[in-house]
């Protein structure tokens, strides 16, 4: 596997259209060169903490922002958010939480674990575009690596 | 006999003429010749034969009109002998009116044409006679001659004459002749008819008989023509009919069937006599009888009853009258009385041996006034009227039986003195007795009017000679006094007596305390007994009992064991009440303490036990509520216990089915949220998917497409975000339920304009003239009020895009105490008709290319107003704009769940 040490954005999401259509937008903006899919939460943990699949990744090389679905299969987003979060190393990392859902629990949920950002991914394809050049950008820009 | 043409007669004459050439040639003496008038002469004696034999009259003249020949049958006509009537002329024979005729006939003859007329011919005695004459001209001899037939017609020329006299009577008869068939067609009507009924001729030819007829007589009409029809005979009967004017007649109808010459009926003539008149006259004779009749026997009753007043003594007198009374009336029953002075009426006369028949305590023959009732005969005399019924009447026990009656008042000058009264005739009263009775009743007033005036008199002067009795006993009664005072020294003595009978006295007054007492007692008893009743019957236990812990029941009603399901035996032993109610000794010592810790407080209010249960082994258990009541200054309680079984369990149910449902709402509301929350999420995705690789297609591979595949693109895009809005909508109203309210104070007024200029700013172009009035304050949750407002007004100012002077007002009012909101628009408006159909969810009154939308919007604004406890309406019209108004309230609303 392809180190990626490098990796500036984490994609975390299950389904492949999401995940094409997300990378779309992110390319339209050229933010799509080192951004690392996985496609459920357990994955993401072992990522992020160099486990499993993953073991032996430098962790100290976090992405500049992890762009996390909420909904995810075996573990959920939640939990993902609430691991990065609770770890001294991790929770710098800043965590856009991507959702198709308005729902308020949800999104109190994630604000109350910390959450920094967080997009309802419109239904148009535009509007997503958008909020993730936005959201995406801002937090890039925010989150520059130190060196 | 067959009729001879002009032909015949021609033919005829051709062979009398050839014959006669014949007889001539013979003459001649030729031996053919000679053979032929042999024949000649054969064929004439048969026609001689014939001639001689003719029952009709014939005659033969010669052209200057002198008889000829005449056969025997002209001899008899005419009176004449043969030999006298050869050689007479027709002048002769014919009457002299009828000689020109005779020439013409003659004439006639001559130029061998045929004749016939009817004229008049004379015999030998200078009689006439009327004939009927033809003939005509024929050879005789060898020369012509006239040969008539004649006939005597004076038989029918009588009948002829006769008929037309009938003809005339008819006609001008006053009876109404009409001629009908059966099916009652009139098809003859004279000159009677039209007088009688008023039609004329034409009106009533082939109209139908049943205008004369009277509905009452329809059936006897169609009855005697079936009869006559079926071959009967009807001959005379009386009967009604009508006349065109309405008027009914009697009418005396004599019937006839017509035949047709086969004999056959085929109709009838009927002849009809007004009698109207006559049976007037008969029922004015028969009234003027029945006059005649009534005056004879008034009189007889007033002789009679004159004989008696003026032979027979006072006594008897009310005695004789009532029998001429009842002897008239067939009566069986009567009394005869007066009225005295002070009102009563008095009976002398009552029917002899009623009073023995009858069983009542009191046969008195005076009736105070007082004692009157409501019978026939009391409202008689007080209405001054006669009354009858033919129905039992009401008698008092023991009475004889009173199956019929009269009562006639007796009165005088205007006034009632007296009553007659006759009952049970064998056949019921009618206005004929009603009539004697009161006849009678005339006769007899001034009569005992007279004796009772007179008995009046003398009473008053039995009246005056007693008040003078009386002063002269005065006189004596003073006298009397003297004595007595003398007598006072006596007194002295007869103190002592008295003292004596003072104790007798009061012994009698204590006698008579002593049974007020007793009647008291029993007047107790009764209402006790009364009461006892009462309270057996109340479905309430209740007893008396004292306020001694230890349970002693003075008084219980049957439902107090009932309820405590023991005995009142069981009760009956002191204190044995706790052992009878409850079984399991743990509670029986539990409610025990209980009750009597309450008792012992003193608290009414602390005296009542709701819901104790009362068991018994294998059965059910009922549940009681029991109270004492203290009653004030005794030491008495009064216990009351009710039956609360079944309430209790009608309570268990309710609050069973209320978890139930408590249960299940709160089941629902959790699989709701799962399936918003999945539907918010999954329903998204695959839409984002869609657009996302729609946008693709159409971006990246845009050389590739044509035009009709980008619009189709479009198409599908444009759809999805519809979509998507829908969900986004559907979500929010879903989540407005479950939503947790936070109530707070709202100032409105900042909301709504936080709210405009929020709308506002996506309306770069828009012009609207915005008026925002009174807008108090409310207590609500901010967010959803909000959402109202924001609702409200983004529709507002959506419907009124079509207006070049958009107008929205957003004020409130006071209705009822209660602040009604609103916002008004001059938008596109609604119909009335479907104002309740704003409110539901996906209810749309605009298609999507007029207005867009998801009809999720008013039914989110309901749906909030609702859980604020308030109401929301609307009010529009097509095209002048639509008005929105809602309440509040200010307390918790009914923060519905479902909807």
């Amino acid at each position: 596997m392809k180190y990626p040490d490098e990796v500036e954005i984490l994609l975390v999401e299950d389904k492949e259209e999401d995940v094409e259509l997300t990378l779309r937008a992110l390319r339209k903006n050229n933010l799509a060169n080192r951004v690392h899919v996985v496609s459920d939460g357990q994955e993401a943990i072992d990522f992020i903490f160099g486990k499993g699949a993953y073991s032996g990744r430098d962790i100290n090389h976090t992405p500049r922002v992890i762009l996390l679905d909420l909904k995810l299969p075996r573990v959920s987003g939640l939990e993902v958010l609430q691991r990065i979060k609770s770890d001294e190393r991790t929770k710098v990392i800043p965590v856009v939480m991507l959702t198709s859902s308005k729902e308020e629990q949800d999104i109190v949920e994630s604000y109350r674990l910390g959450v920094n950002s967080y997009i309802v991914k419109p239904v148009s394809f535009n509007d997503f575009v958008k909020a993730v050049t936005d959201l995406g950008l801002y937090w890039m820009l925010l989150n520059k690596p130190a060196f | 006999m067959k009729r001879r043409t002009k032909a015949d007669i021609q033919r005829e004459k051709g062979e009398f003429r050839q014959r006669s050439t014949e007889l001539e040639c013979s003459e001649d003496g030729t031996s053919e010749s000679g053979k032929l008038a042999a024949e000649v002469k054969i064929k004439e004696a048969q026609y001689r034969g014939v001639f001689e034999a003719s029952k009709d009259t014939i005659l033969i003249f010669d052209l200057d009109g002198v008889i000829k020949e005449v056969n025997p049958a002209a001899c008899d006509m005419y009176g004449y002998s043969h030999g006298e009537m050869v050689g007479l002329t027709g002048r002769d024979i014919v009457h002299h009116d009828y000689h020109h005729l005779f020439k013409e006939f003659v004439a006639k003859a001559g130029a061998g044409e045929l004749f016939a007329a009817e004229s008049v011919d004379l015999r030998k005695d200078g009689s006439q006679f009327d004939i009927e004459v033809r003939g005509s001209g024929f050879e005789y001899m060898g020369r012509p001659h006239l040969l008539a037939i004649v006939r005597d017609i004076t038989e029918r020329k009588q009948m002829a004459k006769g008929l037309r006299r009938m003809a005339t009577v008819v006609r001008d008869s006053n009876d109404a002749i009409t001629i009908q068939d059966f099916e009652g067609r009139i098809t003859d009507w004279n000159h009677g008819a039209e007088l009688m009924y008023g039609y004329s001729e034409e009106e009533a030819f082939q109209s139908n008989i049943d205008r004369l007829t009277i509905p009452a007589k329809v059936a006897e009409q169609n009855a005697f023509i079936q009869r006559l029809a079926a071959g009967e005979d009807v001959t005379s009967f009386e009967t009604q009919r009508v006349t065109k004017d309405g008027r009914v007649l009697d009418v005396w109808m004599t019937v006839t069937k017509l035949m047709d010459d086969a004999g056959k009926p085929i109709g009838l003539a009927s002849t009809e006599r007004d009698i109207t008149e006559r049976k007037r006259a008969e029922a004015a004779r028969d009234a003027a009888y029945q006059q005649l009749l009534k005056a004879e026997r008034d009189l007889s009753i007033r002789n009679k009853i004159n004989e008696i007043c003026l032979t027979i003594s006072d006594e008897e007198m009310y005695g004789e009258i009532l029998k001429v009374v009842l002897e008239q009336l067939k009566s069986k029953y009567g009394t005869f009385g007066c009225l005295e002075e002070d009102g009563s009426l008095v009976v002398p006369s009552m029917t002899r041996d009623v009073w023995d028949q009858c069983r009542v305590p009191q046969k008195d023959i005076i009736f105070p006034r007082d004692k009157w009732g409501n019978s026939i005969w009391c409202r008689a005399i007080l209405e001054k009227k006669t009354l009858h019924s033919n129905e039992p009447s009401y008698v008092p026990e023991g009475h004889i039986p009173i199956l019929r009656n009269i009562s006639v008042p007796i009165t005088y000058e205007g006034k009632a003195i007296g009553l007659f009264q006759v009952a049970n005739k064998d056949a019921d009263y009618d206005e004929n007795d009603i009539q004697i009775l009161e006849t009678i009743a005339g006769f007899v007033a001034p009569v005992l009017n007279a004796r009772l005036q007179r008995d009046r008199e003398l009473r008053e002067r039995e009246r005056a000679e007693e008040a003078l009795k009386a002063s002269n006993q005065q006189l004596v009664a003073s006298e009397q006094q003297l004595r007595a005072a003398n007598q006072q020294l006596d007194a002295g003595n007869q103190q002592l007596r008295a003292t004596e009978q003072q104790l007798r006295a009061s012994n009698q007054q204590l006698e008579a305390s002593n049974q007020q007492l007793r009647a008291t007692e029993r007047e107790l008893r009764q209402s006790e007994q009364f009461i006892r009743a009462v309270l057996d019957n109340l479905p309430v236990g209740v007893a008396v009992n004292s306020v001694d812990p230890a349970v002693a029941f003075s008084y219980m009603n049957d439902s107090f064991p009932r309820i405590y399901r023991t005995t009142r035996e069981a009760l009956a032993d002191r204190d044995a009440f706790w052992e009878a109610v409850y079984e399991d000794p743990v509670f029986r010592a539990e409610i025990r303490k209980r009750v009597l810790e309450d008792c012992a407080s003193g608290d009414p209010g602390s005296m009542r036990w709701e819901d104790v249960p009362i068991t018994r082994e294998g059965q059910e258990t009922s549940f009681i509520f029991a109270r004492n009541i203290p009653v004030a200054g005794k030491d008495l309680a009064i216990s009351m216990v009710w039956d609360v079984t079944e309430r209790k369990r009608a309570e268990e149910e309710l609050r069973r089915h209320r978890d139930n449902l408590e249960e299940l709402v709160a089941e629902r509301t959790v699989e709701l949220e799962a399936f918003s929350y999945s539907v918010s999420h999954d329903l998204r995705t695959p839409l984002r998917a869609i657009d996302g690789f729609a946008n693709i297609l159409l971006e990246e591979h845009n050389d590739a497409l044509e035009e009709e595949g980008k619009r189709l693109l479009g198409i599908i895009m444009k759809n999805v975000n519809s979509m998507g809005q829908l969900i986004d909508d559907l979500l929010s109203f879903s989540r407005l339920g479950r939503q947790e309210m936070k109530r707070m104070e709202i100032d409105v007024r900042a909301l709504v304009r936080e709210v405009i200029d929020n709308l506002m700013q996506s309306e770069n172009n828009r012009n609207i003239e915005w008026k925002i009035d009174t807008l108090p304050s409310m207590i609500g949750d901010r967010s959803m009020i909000r959402q109202v407002y924001a609702n409200l007004l983004s529709n507002a100012i959506k419907f009124t895009r079509k207006r070049d002077a958009a107008r929205v007002e957003v004020s409130s009012r006071e209705i009822d105490e209660a602040i009604v909101y609103f916002v008004r628009d001059n938008g596109a408006g609604f119909d009335m008709q479907y104002a309740e159909k704003l409110f539901g969810v996906f209810q749309r009154l605009h298609s999507e290319k007029e207005f867009e939308g998801t009809g999720v919007g008013l039914a989110n604004v309901r749906r909030i107003v609702h859980r604020h406890g308030g109401r929301i309406w609307a009010e529009g019209k097509v095209g002048e704009g639509a008005t929105f108004y809602f309440t509040i309230m200010h307390e918790e609303g009914t923060d519905e769940i479902s909807r």
